[in-house]
């Protein structure tokens, strides 16, 4: 093939170009572009939907999970929390029981019969006072303050 | 990949790329498909070779297309893009049904030889799935560019483009392509082999 059909992108070599130009006609006579069906359409859009369906089935699994995870870390926090209090009402109240069997000496020389009520005035001090302080940081003054 | 092609498929993209900047992605999408929903359904009938695969294989492509689409960053041009997810997804249809893929070698050398004792006595129609089955036995990396050459009103831009490759590539194989076919055709003794081409046409 000395020169260029003008259909063909390159004649063989060799090849006379009437020959060249039957080859290209007759291959452009049997490769005719397909053509899409009818339903293609239709088929591609109903595919896109479940897709989409696809989609927020996962996003509903995984928020699902998510919920569950935060559950499951809440209750294992609570617990712990729990048992943390137990420990130091158990801890404060044998402690308590040690300095007042310590402390009985001198607050019998001092307050004589007074001891009961002086101790129970101190309890409920000291137990109002561990009240505001838990209290405070989540109370609307705290907030105005901030 | 060709340049000159890239380039002008990026200017003439520039609607969508602008949909998608705005967020209508629909709209985009739509403009997708009126320009290339046939250009991908013809390559992956130029790939898999028989179209109702290749229709299930261009639905996936443009499903792909459509859920990547808020993802896509215009590094790579819009067709190249979608040409790229394409021949994808093809290559995985090719995967998941190996022997369906394509014409098997006993059925094109059955065809073959029906050509051969046919000779020239056979209606047009005939001759056309003659040279059809002469086609589909060329090695892939001839088949492809041919059809896709012949899919695509002869723009060997379009084929380089469609199929990632250069445009010298493509020209050599389409040349390499018509000069075997010519080559199988002298061999299989039609007798004039230009007369026979021109039964065709």
């Amino acid at each position: 093939m000395n020169e260029r059909t003008p259909q063909s992108p390159d004649g063989a070599a060799g090849v006379s170009p009437a020959l060249d130009q039957a080859l290209d006609q007759a291959l452009a006579r049997s490769l005719r572009p397909p053509t899409l069906s009818a339903a293609f359409r239709r088929g591609l859009e109903a595919a896109i939907a479940r897709s989409g369906e696809g989609d927020h089935a996962r996003l509903r699994a995984q928020l699902e999970r998510e919920h569950r995870q935060a559950i499951s870390d809440l209750r294992s926090g609570y617990i712990r929390v729990s048992r943390g209090t137990l420990i130091t009402l158990v801890a404060a109240a044998f402690v308590s029981g040690i300095a007042l069997v310590a402390a009985m000496p001198w607050l019998t020389e001092h307050f004589g019969p007074d001891v009961p009520r002086v101790l129970a005035g101190v309890g409920v001090a000291v137990a109002v006072g561990f009240g505001v302080v838990a209290w405070w940081p989540r109370s609307p003054f705290a907030r105005l303050l901030d | 990949m060709p340049q000159t092609a890239a380039a002008s498929d990026g200017q003439r993209d520039q609607d969508i790329l602008d949909l998608l900047r705005a967020g209508q992605q629909a709209d985009a999408f739509e403009l997708i498909m009126e320009r290339y929903e046939q250009k991908v359904f013809r390559l992956c009938c130029s790939i898999l070779r028989q179209s109702d695969q290749a229709e299930d294989a261009a639905q996936e492509s443009l499903v792909r297309v459509w859920r990547a689409l808020p993802k896509y960053d215009a590094r790579a041009s819009l067709s190249t893009w979608i040409y790229a997810i394409t021949r994808n997804r093809c290559l995985t249809a090719i995967e998941r049904r190996r022997d369906l893929a394509s014409m098997s070698d006993d059925a094109v050398a059955q065809e073959v030889d029906g050509l051969a004792a046919s000779g020239e006595a056979a209606p047009d129609e005939s001759l056309q799935q003659q040279l059809s089955a002469l086609v589909a036995d060329l090695p892939e990396r001839y088949r492809q560019p041919l059809t896709l050459f012949y899919y695509q009103d002869r723009s060997i831009a379009e084929v380089a483009q469609m199929l990632g490759q250069p445009e010298g590539t493509v020209k050599t194989n389409l040349h390499r392509a018509r000069a075997m076919l010519l080559q199988r055709l002298g061999a299989l003794g039609l007798g004039d082999t230009q007369s026979w081409l021109e039964a065709v046409a």
